[in-house]
């Protein structure tokens, strides 16, 4: 019924947006907004703005009257820095005289019209840089999608700056020494892995379980009977056999516990433990008491099992006794200490459990096997010598051309062609694996490079080939290389054909590889990409572990993925009343009748959880380690939900005063705040930062519903957005963010064209993203067709020649 | 962790990785590391830089007292063993750093310029620019014979995303290390990347030598690709081709020199595996892999980060639960204030395990840290001012002798106090003298002099 209302009222608000954007449009231009000369704008702009932004006071650096409204275009830089602050309501300040809602519109739609209308005659779709390198998260998904190798990239490559909040900003993305011997290195782990070297060396890998995470239920992919442990792909180079080790850490609990290892899901060993002696301070070690496990001192158990090459699932679990059954309740007993509980006693351990598992080898090598890598590269195999140049061509013909992504020419093939030559001495298929380690670390490869036309004079515009077009596309949507169907269809010429491209922005949205989008963009717009490094304060949040931190991550991204791919409008990030729980995460929320790690849709009853503000995710990664904070929560909202960038704090902030009496009482979060906005340095910025923060203050640091906040106290939700809608609490301020909702949707979109582009977003830019919002609104802002409006806009679509220095 | 295959079984060295990392680590190598060999005569010096985030609290860092007669605040007391060499300097400032009505962005702006005394360009764009930092200027010339010029660690989980400046990079908080005014370095958290950089991945020498064959045909195959490249390209687009050749010459040189020492590597010493649970564990290892560094002669110039500027880790294993950022703006807030304390005394008790092992590693006729130079220091001064004014700094070590310490420097803090005047001395010291560095206008007489 609720939701029913909500979608009423943004349904209204659409209509009522339709209206005024078209006023937008250079094309449509309504009678009432054409009417008015410019000097009735003047007018306006003289009465509210020019008292203080003019030549001689020149607040914020704006001097409003000595531009020129018959030429608007001309000042568009400054002007659309006006536009922002009209659009968020946030000028003239509050207290300070303002023209009825009509005008302000007017004089806002106005300003943008003169632009966009301008911008058309005259188009700017700025330049992107010329050298863009993969970053980390693309490299995986290329390797994957080039060699069908899977690699932990982390292990392999340092993490990438960001700029605008995003790590793929392509002008950020250079290259120097340390990254290059980083990147040969790789190159030479993945050529071997993805062939089965003979050389491989022996080597370790080990994956640790983080501390927090706990051991006390099944893990999804593993069978009923079995709690805790680990689950993970690991890409085996050889046929071979590995030594399998497991560090335990040490129980208390009587009788004999018995650990699994399974690979693909066939147990391959079992181990029995048997508890230690008890004693004073910590335990001693587990024993090991199976006679196949190689003799072991210390915690650690080892086996020497045969692995066929490839990608397998290792699991290591523990398995629970016949006719046990899961207690409910029981998870403490198996909770491990915190990380930071070392010889801490609070939280005693009676289970043993997993600490890491490390896997080393090959050993005994019997050869490279049959794997998915192989079957990808080997596209044929020589009979004898005289076969392998002709076949080493085709080999490497098909690898490039999806390395390079394009088709390749006679003059790409020469030089990997010698290269192979001068390296096949250690045969054919060692002579391929020296040319894909060569492929790898070749600019081609490791950058996504546009050049314009040669002949084309600078500063001048040009659309940029299907072909480039086609990388665009793959790296924005799967953080990936174009496959064939894109590369053919950019070879054809066909790609940049409208209906052509949209049929591919669906087919690429519905392919599993756009998780990466999900993964990427929305990982970083709303910073789930944090949540890993947080560790909410363990003596206060002792419910909060690995498992639900993992949940919380899943529940946004289930979700942002929903809104993707059944092409719903994004005001359902804000609105929906549906989410994605496990039992983890309902628990938490008070979600009942929900059971077992797997996630599932359920119906949002409660109107305070519903959407991004109402999700674990996004609090925990706005709070503190030990609170909420309304400066970090507010500062989220403006700066990803309105699109608001609160100013900077004035030269000098000063400290602030000693306390001269310290009490005894502790002061509530909004009363430090409450200090700190009456010191006028900081009020500027705090009394716009905080308030949104106070409205979400009925959920606590990891997202639980609150009523009192730390210290007992009720709780206060009132505030006011920058454009003064007041609100109290967590739904009147999502109402007050969605009026009206073209604050978030453009936000959205440009983030999406920041994200698509790999570079910031200027001033000539601002109609691109006017138009994508315009067009998306008449089917209500579904995201799918913000992304198939960027895709198709002149950012995107074009270049402009850089002036050569 | 890695100790010498010889000595100890590889499963043991596997097992150590595990929750409690002893470190007997360096006596245990000894006898499979071979420093490369120096007569007394020639003992060469080694320049390091230890930068913590968020600034200090002055009044539990500053001295007391003055020249000689000093004594050692709270925070510092964990270096009073090494008080002979220990050169606690206070006034001095980086003025290029100051707001100057750029206002936000200061945490942006102190880590660049701590080393360069340049200011950094305020944009998010590609245009990102600083100046070159003192550590790559004396690494062209302490570097000149090692294969790798200087190594960038750090203890840094990496960038949280939305806790970059409005307006700066990320590019400015990840580095303190910037080889020329636009190439920052990045800095390595990972000790297994580390550890390859220094002694390559492979099994062993002969091995080894492969690979370095292998990478140098890839690299000459990759020059011809750029020459290409470049003869498409129009002159304003070369700059990327630029950085990647540079990058290219950079690892044959590397190559080269490795090749030639290739006898004196350690490549028996067992690799470390990942990046520990532990800060604690993570730093220490990380230090381990420095000491190595030095004593095997693999480089002579590091700069290592506690952390980058705007760090939200929180320290609860030494009873601060709240992050470092948030206590560094403490208020006058008695706990915050203990808190943040807390954390600057922790770093300097974990750098002095490090000059401790330094001291403890012989070289020449002297130990390492008798032949090195350390600065020890922030980029701010009391994180709740957020000031590059009168920043907490310390010298430590030998510097071949030519470092007197035993001595508290104190400047006033006026615009002539600067702190690159300091970076000056220092490349004077190291014997790699250079006229300027960002703002400097001169040496520091009082550390050229005393010795």
């Amino acid at each position: 019924m609720t939701r029913d209302v909500a979608i009423l009222a943004g349904l209204c608000f659409s209509l009522a947006l339709s209206a005024t954007l078209l006023a937008q449009s250079p094309r449509n231009q309504p009678a009432d907004t054409a009417a008015r000369p410019a000097s009735e704008h003047r007018a306006v702009l003289d009465r509210y703005c020019v008292s203080c932004h003019n030549q001689r006071v020149k607040t914020a650096g704006l001097q409003l009257d000595t531009l020129d409204l018959a030429d608007v275009a001309t000042a568009a830089e400054t002007w659309e820095k006006v536009i922002r602050k009209l659009r968020a309501g946030m000028m003239p300040p509050a207290g300070l005289p303002r023209p009825d809602s009509a005008t302000y519109d007017n004089l806002t739609s106005w300003l943008e019209l003169e632009i966009d209308r301008a911008a058309a005659a005259k188009p700017n779709p700025g330049t992107k840089a010329q050298f863009h390198r993969l970053n980390r998260a693309e490299y995986q998904n290329v390797i994957r999608d080039l060699l069908a190798v899977d690699v932990d990239v982390s292990a392999l490559l340092p993490p990438d700056d960001a700029s605008y909040g995003f790590d793929n900003i392509g002008g950020v993305l250079k290259i120097n020494q340390p990254l290059m011997e980083r990147y040969l290195s790789a190159a030479r782990r993945i050529s071997r892995l993805a062939l089965g070297s003979p050389e491989t060396p022996i080597s370790s890998f080990t994956v640790r379980l983080r501390p927090d995470l706990p051991q006390y239920e099944r893990l999804e992919q593993l069978p009923f009977g079995t709690r805790g442990g680990v689950v993970v792909r690991h890409t085996f180079p050889l046929d071979a056999d590995y030594d399998v080790e497991l560090q335990l850490g040490s129980g208390t609990a009587a009788g004999q516990r018995n650990l699994e290892l399974n690979i693909d899901g066939q147990r391959v060993k079992l181990f029995a433990i048997s508890p230690p002696v008890r004693g004073r301070g910590q335990a001693p070690p587990q024993q090991a008491q199976d006679p196949d496990a190689e003799a072991s001192s210390g915690s650690a158990l080892r086996a020497r099992i045969p692995i066929q090459a490839g990608s397998r699932e290792i699991a290591v679990t523990f398995v629970q006794a016949a006719g046990s059954v899961e207690i409910e309740g029981s998870r403490d007993i198996f909770r491990r200490p915190g990380p930071f509980h070392e010889g801490n006693q609070l939280m005693p351990v009676h289970e043993p459990f997993l600490g890491s598992v490390t896997i080393t080898g090959p050993f005994n090598a019997r050869g490279p096997g049959d794997t998915p890598s192989r079957r990808r590269i080997l596209v044929c195999q020589p009979k004898d010598r005289t076969q392998e140049s002709a076949c080493a061509r085709t080999i490497l013909t098909n690898v490039a051309r999806h390395a390079f992504r394009r088709p390749v020419t006679e003059a790409d093939m020469r030089p990997l062609l010698a290269f192979y030559n001068e390296n096949r001495t250690g045969g054919f298929e060692s002579g391929i694996e020296l040319t894909l380690r060569r492929l790898l670390v070749s600019p081609e490869f490791l950058f996504r490079i546009e050049t314009p036309p040669p002949d084309l004079p600078a500063g001048t515009n040009h659309r940029i080939t299907d072909l480039a077009l086609a990388s665009r596309l793959s790296f924005f949507l799967w953080s990936s290389i174009p496959d064939d169907e894109l590369i053919d269809l950019a070879a054809r010429g066909r790609l940049r054909n409208a209906d052509v491209l949209e049929q591919q922005v669906r087919r690429m949205l519905a392919d599993s590889r756009s998780d990466a989008f999900v993964a990427n963009f929305a990982g970083q717009w709303l910073y789930l990409r944090n949540l890993a490094a947080l560790e909410p304060e363990s003596f206060l949040f002792p419910d909060f572990e690995d498992s639900l931190r993992q949940a919380m991550r899943r529940e946004t991204e289930l979700f942002f993925g929903s809104v993707l791919r059944e092409n719903r409008s994004i005001l359902e990030l804000l609105t929906a009343d549906y989410t994605f729980v496990n039992e983890r995460l309902a628990s938490h929320y008070g979600i009942p009748h929900v059971y077992g790690s797997r996630f599932r849709r359920v119906t949002i009853a409660d109107e305070n959880r519903r959407g991004l503000l109402g999700q674990a995710s996004v609090l925990l990664a706005t709070s503190r380690p030990n609170r909420t904070s309304p400066v970090l929560r507010g500062k989220w909202i403006l700066q990803n939900i309105l699109g608001v960038t609160p100013p900077d704090p004035p030269p000098a902030v000063p400290a602030f005063p000693e306390k001269s009496n310290v009490t005894n009482t502790v002061p509530s979060v909004r009363e430090r705040l409450a200090q700190h906005r009456a010191n006028p340095a900081c009020s500027s910025c705090h009394a716009m930062i905080d308030p949104p923060g106070f409205a979400l203050e009925n959920f606590d640091a990891v997202g639980r519903w609150r009523d009192v906040d730390e210290s007992f106290q009720p709780l206060d939700t009132s505030g006011a957005l920058p454009d003064g809608t007041r609100f109290e609490g967590v739904v009147q301020l999502r109402q007050a963010l969605l009026n009206p909702p073209t604050r978030f949707v453009t936000t959205v979109t440009e983030k999406l064209f920041t994200y698509g582009l790999g570079r910031g977003l200027e001033y000539y830019d601002a109609p691109a993203v006017r138009k994508v919002v315009h067009d998306a609104a008449p089917e209500g802002y579904k995201l799918s067709s913000l992304i198939v409006g960027i895709v198709k806009s002149l950012p995107f679509q074009m270049s402009r020649k850089t002036v050569e220095r | 962790m890695f100790i010498t295959k010889k000595a100890l079984s590889r499963r043991t060295v596997l097992r150590g990785m595990g929750a409690t990392l002893a470190l007997p680590v360096l006596d245990a190598m000894a006898p499979a590391v071979t420093a490369v060999q120096r007569s007394a005569a020639q003992a060469v010096p080694r320049l390091g830089f230890f930068y913590v985030p968020n600034g200090i609290y002055p009044p539990a860092w500053r001295p007391t007292g003055e020249g000689t007669a000093f004594s050692l605040a709270p925070t510092m007391s964990p270096l009073e063993p090494f008080r002979d060499q220990l050169i606690p300097i206070t006034g001095l400032s980086n003025w290029e750093a100051e707001p100057r009505g750029e206002g936000g962005g200061v945490h942006s702006r102190v880590g660049p310029a701590w080393l360069s005394g340049r200011r950094p360009k305020r944009t998010e764009g590609s245009d990102y620019e600083c100046g070159i930092t003192v550590d790559q200027i004396a690494a062209k010339e302490l570097g000149k014979d090692t294969p790798l010029r200087s190594i960038e660690l750090t203890v840094d989980p990496g960038f949280l995303v939305g806790n970059c400046e409005n307006g700066y990079s990320c590019v400015y908080t990840s580095s303190l290390a910037w080889r020329e005014d636009a190439t920052p370095l990045p800095m390595e958290g990972d000790p297994r990347a580390v550890f390859e950089r220094l002694f390559g991945d492979a099994d062993n020498p002969a091995q080894r030598l492969v690979e370095l064959r292998q990478d140098r045909s890839v690299l000459d195959a990759v020059t011809q690709d750029l020459a290409r490249l470049q003869s498409t390209l129009g002159k304003g687009d070369r700059a990327a081709v630029d950085d990647y050749l540079e990058a290219v010459r950079g690892v044959e040189r590397r190559i080269n020199l490795t090749e030639q020492q290739n006898r004196q590597s350690p490549v028996n010493v067992a690799k470390p595996l990942s990046i520990p649970d532990s800060y604690e564990e993570h730093t220490r290892l990380m230090f381990d892999l420095l000491v190595l560094a030095y004593r095997t002669d693999v480089t002579r110039v590091h700069t290592f980060q506690y952390g980058r500027e705007l760090s939200l880790r929180s320290y609860p294993w030494i009873g601060v639960p709240d992050a470092h950022h948030g206590v560094s703006h403490h208020g006058g807030n008695p706990s915050s204030v203990a808190g943040y304390t807390k954390i600057n005394m922790y770093h300097v008790a974990l750098f002095a395990e490090f000059l401790e092992k330094m001291r403890s590693t012989p070289d020449g006729d002297g130990s390492l840290l008798d032949h090195s130079i350390f600065l020890y220091g922030a980029g701010m001064s009391d994180g709740d001012l957020h000031s590059p004014l009168d920043l907490p700094a310390v010298l430590v070590g030998g510097g071949c002798g030519r470092l007197k310490g035993g001595r508290y420097l104190k400047y006033p803090l006026d615009a002539k106090s600067r702190m690159s005047n300091l970076l000056v001395t220092l490349l004077e010291k190291v014997g790699v003298p250079e006229e300027r560095i960002g703002d400097s206008t001169g040496e520091l007489p009082e550390l050229l002099t005393g010795v």
